[in-house]
């Protein structure tokens, strides 16, 4: 996943937010501090190595921490390599296995984290709700529980892999000042992505593991081929997948690939895009520059991903002591209100929900209309009264999960077929 | 507004309107050529700006291809891992970062600032990946060419060793999988090599595959052996090798995705945006040059709306000036001509104006004024002159009317038997006549000479004829005062004919000569008459009168020519006359641009001299001025039909026709004399008056040569209306002749006897017929 870049809106909080109630939530956490001045090396994205959370973690905690934020190529390269580099990883499922497979990480006790029990079905069993759809590829609860044969499974064990903690969907963004506004499940369709009238003003992230999935979707809803599992596809179906891309693309039908979140900002902003692959946080920041994007609901499902933190494999003593202590911060409530503030999840939402205003939590978490002006995290208002919350509720978006974020077997094949593509 | 400003250009003076005049068109020519300036600055900007433009595209350009450049050493360098190629990326790198701060400095809009911007952002960030690319590199290779190849051949030596030991041991079924395992192991090494370095992806399944078929194959085989227990580590080292292979796959997938996702896709975004700015330079380029062509335009446009702006606001302006001030100087000097020439009714223009049109204006409306009073004065002078005039006429009608009584009567009474005593008185009766009638036209004359009204002719005349009539004249009346008369007439040199007016010539003469008699008891009078030549056709005559009289004193001289003033007031008394001879005289000699001279030594006589200028004169017809023969005129019984008022006139005109033996009819005005006509009665001639009751002379002749006797019967003005203007009326009726008053017998007997000629002849038409 390379939600590597800079986000725009990552400053401010300088004062305590709601310190009174993060007070008393964290009076009753039922875990022990670490009094020793000991130093925490966190290595992940931007996404979540945000400076206003270092700040209150440190408070809260009484420990020093380091963020280490890069791309996440770069990030999974140096954890997968050098264990040593860092105490706490958080990065995405999709890098699981690798770390994994590397010994880069060891097995998190899952009696040392308070919360578990709090933390919902989506990493255990895989639906949100009964009717859920699994989503397809590495979905996170396939790769939870650590099993004594050193396997990963949904089986449940004293162990885990990863603490689950922020999540999201993601799909497409598109501007309804020249495409129509679309009913959201029904007719807003991952076909849009390849549709003729947008030729010229499409584009894409380029990034393998996420744009894939996004133009496999979009070529499976527009009919124009089926994979026999889009999570893991075969070196046939990913030929015939970069044909039609390819073709598209020589036809002119893309305007560019973005990198990083305000490049994609940046494209709809000049236009240069009118419906393009998106992220929450690139969405928020469009609107905010007056474009009416509208995040679509595709009726396909989304492509979703899932936030893990891992922990070093050569971390040990007081600092795996404190990389418990900052886990089970996490956990706590204020870290998941903060992000909810950002438009992502936290696994134990109701943790949280007391952090939140009725009208906050109504909007982020119930897709309901907000009733005044919501603040975000940077102290601008994100959300107009009136809002509803593209998508809506929580459980919603989570039951219509299309594919995970995934590194499918064939990944080093689709690399390379995706620079064809690039350079085509 | 508008007319607040009008109002106040108009109160300016001339010069200040044509300064405004001129101002205006140079604040237009300033305005011009700032314009025109600006216009010309901006031309020059745009083709600065498409210049710069140009330099811009030029640097893009060049960043386009080291960028491709840049991706391409990328690609090289995957590959090879050259520290040379890593050296020419950071160098071309470095390139693309100075080019595109220097296209940034010189790009002017602000979109293709925010794109080189976006440029150099991205730049930033692929300075970053050039230095992951390394570390990338760096740890692929170590896995590739140093943990791969020491635990390969770690295991390697371990299952030949596996494989020797099982040889040593001569276990063919050990042998077996000793070799098997090692197969596996070779083919696991291939897959490796291959997916790792040739990509070929598929063979990644083997690899595992291939080791754990080795590894169980230890296992299953070789583990419970205790011979092998050396070998133990074995699974171990199959285990760590896949770990390694793990690592090198993502080690493998990181550089690429390095090279072929994040750097190939910020180069393509370079690409991309320097298309763009490309694209968005060459625009500008092309709206700098439509710009210049427009500026360009404009300039043009400008100069036409200048030039037509110009030309009608100077046409304006000359209109202005030609009809406020040349126009209105041409009002006011036509004003002043038709004042000059006595025009004062005109409306004076411009009398309104404050300017020196306006000063003008109202110098000729104090000059009309003036002139107003002029006239006024004039006509009130003219009245008078006219009152005076009127008076005189009517005076001298007056006095004639009886006179022509007295005289008339005085001829009839001479005509009679009468005694030496009566003829005596009746000759003092008749001087006494003459002498009044002389005084009445004297005073005539200098009256017209005064008001101006006297006419001058301007026919030939024979001079030595005109002398010789007052020579004759005058010795005879010499010779009755019993002196002597004498003439010196030299006047050879002069053509027959000159131009003249004799009648006022010899009113002169006359006047000197009855002087010189007048004056002169004993001696004699001399005239005398010298003809020269004077040039080509003009001839001088000295004309003078000499006597041996009484003579003037010095003092008596100066006032000699002045009206009534005689040198003595007691000559008037002595000699008689009205003392305006001279004045008369003197002032005709004047009209002939002349002066009377006076010679005169007190008591020894004087002489009167004058000068005056002829020219030739020529008579077309050869019809001699012959006189008809008056006397022993034998005249034919007329009937005559006399229209008179005055009682005493017809009573003495009766007389005197009916001596010739007319037959008279008497009409006492124009009205009775045309009921007469009307009644069928004819005449052989009408001789009327003028002045009449109910109907005068002048209208009634109009009626009858109208009306009843067109031409036929000759009618013949009697009048004591003697003035010129009087006899002219008389003409202008159809009257052929004039007979003033005191009617003298002898003009009476001409008329009848000319009427008598007139009378045969239409009697011998009539009969011939």
């Amino acid at each position: 996943m390379s939600k590597s870049k800079k986000i725009s809106r990552r400053n401010a909080l300088k004062s305590g937010i709601k310190g009174s109630l993060v007070g008393l939530g964290f009076s009753k956490a039922p875990y022990a501090f670490t009094k020793s001045k000991v130093t925490l090396r966190v290595m992940g994205t931007h996404v979540t190595l945000q400076e206003e959370l270092r700040k209150r973690a440190m408070k809260d905690l009484g420990i020093n921490i380091e963020f280490e934020a890069k791309g996440s190529a770069a990030v999974l390269q140096k954890a997968a390599a050098n264990p040593k580099s860092f105490d706490l990883y958080e990065q995405w499922s999709d890098s699981i296995n690798i770390l994994w497979q590397a010994k880069a990480i060891q097995p998190i006790e899952i009696e040392r984290i308070a919360n578990w029990d709090e933390i919902n079905s989506l990493t255990k069993t895989g639906r949100i709700t009964d009717n859920a759809k699994i989503g397809l590829g590495d979905a996170p609860y396939k790769l939870l529980y650590a099993q004594k044969n050193g396997t990963l499974s949904n089986r449940q064990s004293t162990h885990a892999s990863f603490l689950p903690y922020v999540h999201n969907v993601d799909s497409f963004g598109y501007n309804t000042k020249y495409i129509k506004k679309g009913i959201p499940y029904e007719t807003e369709s991952w076909s849009w992505l390849l549709d003729d009238q947008y030729k010229g003003k499409v584009a894409l992230i380029n990034a393998p593991t996420i744009g894939i999935f996004d133009a496999a979707l979009a070529a499976q809803a527009s009919g124009l081929m089926t994979f026999k599992d889009m999570g893991n596809m075969t070196t046939d179906e990913i030929d015939k997948l970069f044909k039609i891309l390819t073709h598209k693309k020589q036809s002119g039908h893309f305007s560019g690939f973005w990198n990083s979140v305000p490049q994609s900002v940046d494209f709809v902003v000049n236009n240069r895009a009118y419906i393009e692959s998106m992220f929450s946080p690139g969405i928020s920041s469009a609107r905010g520059k007056g474009v009416p994007m509208v995040y679509a609901s595709p009726k396909e499902g989304y492509r979703a991903w899932h936030g893990v933190m891992c922990l070093s494999s050569k971390t040990t003593g007081h600092v795996k002591d404190a990389a418990y202590e900052y886990m089970n911060w996490w956990l706590s409530g204020w870290p998941g209100a903060f992000i909810a503030r950002q438009g992502y999840y936290i696994s134990n939402a109701q943790r949280s929900k007391p952090l939140l205003s009725k009208d906050e939590w109504n909007f982020w978490y119930e897709g309901k209309e907000s009733s005044q002006n919501l603040v975000g995290t940077d102290g601008k208002v994100s959300v107009q009264a009136g809002d509803v919350r593209d998508g809506g509720s929580y459980e919603k978006r989570f039951s219509n999960i299309a594919v995970w974020n995934t590194v499918m077997d064939n990944y080093d094949y689709s690399l390379d077929k995706w620079y064809e593509f690039l350079n085509s | 507004m508008m007319s607040w400003i009008l109002n106040k250009i108009r109160s300016l003076s001339i010069g200040m309107k044509i300064s405004l005049g001129f101002s205006i068109a140079i604040i237009i020519f300033l305005g011009y050529s700032i314009s025109n300036f600006e216009s010309l600055h901006k031309f020059e900007t745009t083709q600065n700006r498409l210049l710069h433009l140009k330099e811009t595209t030029v640097k893009v350009l060049t960043m386009d291809k080291t960028i491709s450049d840049l991706q391409k050493s990328a690609l090289a360098f995957s590959q090879t891992g050259s520290p040379a190629i890593i050296e020419q990326i950071k160098k071309n790198f470095k390139t693309i970062g100075l080019e595109s701060k220097l296209i940034l400095s010189m790009t002017t809009d602000e979109e293709s600032s925010k794109r080189v911007q976006v440029i150099i952002d991205v730049l930033k960030q692929y300075g970053e990946e050039i230095q992951t690319l390394e570390d990338l590199y760096a740890y692929r290779k170590n896995l590739l060419e140093t943990s791969i190849p020491t635990t390969t051949s770690e295991i390697e030596s371990k299952l030949k060793a596996i494989l020797e030991k099982s040889v040593n041991q001569n276990n063919e079924q050990l042998v077996s999988k000793s070799q098997l395992q090692l197969q596996n192991w070779y083919e696991a090494r291939i897959s490796t090599i291959l997916f790792l370095k040739e990509r070929k992806y598929k063979e990644k399944e083997n690899v595992s595959k291939k080791i754990n078929t080795a590894k169980k194959i230890y296992l299953d085989s070789f583990l419970k052996i205790a011979s092998f227990e050396q070998h133990h580590n074995t699974p171990q080292l199959f285990e760590d090798y896949l770990d390694l292979f793990s690592q090198a796959t993502q080690a493998n997938r990181n550089f690429l995705t390095q090279v072929n996702v994040v750097m190939a896709g910020q180069v393509l975004e370079f690409a991309n945006l320097a298309k763009i700015i490309k694209k968005k330079t060459l625009d500008n380029i092309e709206s700098s040059a439509k710009q210049s062509q427009q500026s360009l335009k404009d300039s043009k446009l400008l100069l036409i709306l200048f030039l037509s702006t110009t030309i009608s606001t100077l046409f304006a302006i000359a209109i202005y000036f030609n009809t406020t001030i040349s126009k209105s100087l041409e009002r006011i000097s036509g004003t002043f001509s038709k004042l000059l020439t006595g025009d004062l009714d005109d409306i004076i223009p411009g009398m309104e104006r404050k300017d020196e049109v306006g000063q003008l204006a109202k110098a000729a409306n104090a000059f009309r004024e003036l002139s107003l009073n002029y006239q006024l004065a004039k006509i009130e002078a003219d009245q008078n002159a006219k009152a005076k005039s009127d008076f005189l006429a009517n005076m001298s009608h007056e006095i004639r009317t009886p006179m022509n009584g007295i005289l008339g009567m005085v001829t009839l009474l001479e005509e009679t038997d009468l005694n030496k005593e009566q003829v005596k008185m009746l000759q003092t009766v008749a001087s006494c006549g003459d002498g009044l009638m002389t005084v009445l036209n004297d005073i005539l004359d200098l009256s017209k000479i005064e008001s101006g009204n006297i006419e001058y002719e301007y026919i030939p005349f024979k001079l030595d004829q005109a002398l010789e009539d007052l020579v004759l004249l005058f010795s005879m009346e010499a010779n009755k005062k019993g002196i002597g008369f004498n003439s010196n007439i030299e006047i050879k040199e002069l053509p027959e004919y000159i131009l003249g007016d004799v009648t006022r010539l010899k009113q002169i003469l006359i006047n000197l000569l009855n002087n010189a008699i007048k004056f002169t008891s004993e001696g004699e009078v001399l005239l005398s008459a010298i003809a020269s030549k004077t040039a080509e056709d003009t001839y001088r005559v000295q004309f003078t009168v000499r006597d041996s009289g009484v003579g003037i004193d010095d003092a008596a001289k100066s006032n000699l020519f002045k009206a009534f003033s005689q040198a003595d007031s007691s000559i008037t008394r002595k000699f008689g006359g009205t003392g305006l001879g001279l004045t008369i005289s003197a002032k005709i000699a004047k009209h002939f641009k002349s002066e009377i001279e006076v010679e005169s030594e007190f008591g020894k006589g004087s002489a009167f001299s004058l000068s005056v200028d002829f020219k030739e004169g020529i008579i077309r017809s050869n019809a001699n001025d012959e006189k008809k023969p008056t006397s022993n005129i034998e005249l034919s019984s007329l009937k005559i039909l006399l229209v008179e008022d005055n009682q005493v006139n017809i009573e003495l005109a009766s007389i005197m026709l009916k001596k010739m033996d007319q037959n008279v009819t008497v009409a006492r005005n124009g009205q009775e004399a045309i009921e007469i006509l009307e009644d069928g009665n004819t005449f052989d001639l009408i001789l009327m008056d003028m002045q009449m009751p109910i109907m005068d002379g002048v209208t009634a002749t109009k009626i009858i040569n109208q009306r009843l006797n067109p031409g036929r019967t000759p009618i013949v003005a009697m009048t004591a209306n003697v003035l010129k203007e009087d006899k002219e009326r008389c003409f202008e009726a159809g009257m052929i002749d004039f007979i003033p008053k005191p009617i003298r017998k002898k003009k009476l007997q001409e008329i009848i006897h000319s009427a008598s000629i007139e009378n045969q002849a239409i009697l011998n038409r009539d009969k011939a017929s």
